[in-house]
């Protein structure tokens, strides 16, 4: 097991953050919905993880779209190869 | 004179516990060998660590599919007394917990949300510390151990830690999904029952 960065965007509602997932998933843009980490917020809620190298596709993806967001936070996962 | 214990189709730790019973009986009727059948390698080896633990001599040999384990027995009593049954065998070493998964959705009330939130159990889990020994699947819980399912990735991820993923193999018959199983060893309701009997904790979803 080791422990790797990822990039998570979190969102204010569900609705975001699966407006979010649908609009990746037609675009192509690689990641998935996980729970939200509990470094990000305690409160229960959905958030969208994908490769920390695409911060700055994640943003410009954001912008493009017009998508709304509440924050992007690289948070450590325990990975197992 | 030698006794056989058949432990076929048995998972861990029954194995051991069955053949503890048999060597205390045996024991009482003057018996001076054991012949343990096992058909797996976890219960073959979990013999041997409860043979160390006793100083009891075996002889192993490989019989088709099957292990044959031979104890020879002690006159006067060939077992230690043991508080300390995870050293002994006789229980689960690991301590981890067994997951059961009872359906494709996790609670009761509306299915979408269902779906969502065994996605997020299942992602979660893979972030646990410690891992599930196993996780059962059964009834409609199989679907998720089959091609398309939404956890597919994360049961992945566990197989590569180490967790054993066990569908019931009379509810994929059921579902008719023999030819879509993408993951796990298929066990029957023997082996359903004997994991939910050794295991130390359970979490059933």
């Amino acid at each position: 097991m080791t422990l790797e960065p990822r990039l998570v965007i979190s969102f204010h509602s569900i609705t975001d953050a699966t407006a979010f997932d649908v609009t990746a998933k037609d675009e192509g843009f690689p990641g998935r919905l996980i729970p939200k980490p509990r470094e990000i917020s305690s409160a229960c809620g959905t958030a969208f993880m994908t490769d920390v190298e695409l911060q700055a596709e994640a943003e410009q993806f954001i912008a493009d779209h017009a998508l709304e967001t509440e924050g992007v936070y690289v948070i450590q996962f325990r990975v197992y190869d | 004179m030698r006794q056989e214990l058949n432990c076929e189709g048995q998972a861990c730790p029954f194995p051991v516990i069955n053949t503890k019973k048999a060597i205390q009986a045996a024991e009482e009727k003057g018996i001076a060998e054991l012949l343990v059948i096992v058909d797996n390698d976890i219960a073959k080896e979990n013999l041997k660590t409860f043979a160390n633990f006793h100083d009891l001599p075996i002889d192993i040999t490989e019989e088709g599919e099957n292990f044959h384990v031979l104890f020879t027995l002690k006159e006067g009593g060939a077992l230690k007394e043991s508080d300390d049954a995870v050293a002994e065998g006789t229980e689960l070493a690991s301590g981890r917990p067994t997951v059961v998964i009872s359906s494709e959705h996790m609670g009761q009330g509306d299915d979408e949300l269902g779906a969502i939130l065994i996605k997020a159990f299942f992602f979660s889990l893979t972030q646990a510390d410690p891992l599930p020994e196993r996780i059962l699947f059964y009834n409609s819980g199989v679907k998720l151990c089959c091609k398309g399912s939404p956890v597919m990735e994360d049961l992945k991820t566990l197989t590569k830690a180490g967790v054993e993923i066990w569908p019931c193999g009379t509810c994929i018959d059921y579902y008719e999904l023999e030819d879509e199983l993408e993951i796990g060893t298929l066990t029957n309701m023997y082996g359903i029952v004997e994991a939910l009997h050794g295991a130390p904790k359970l979490i059933k979803i």
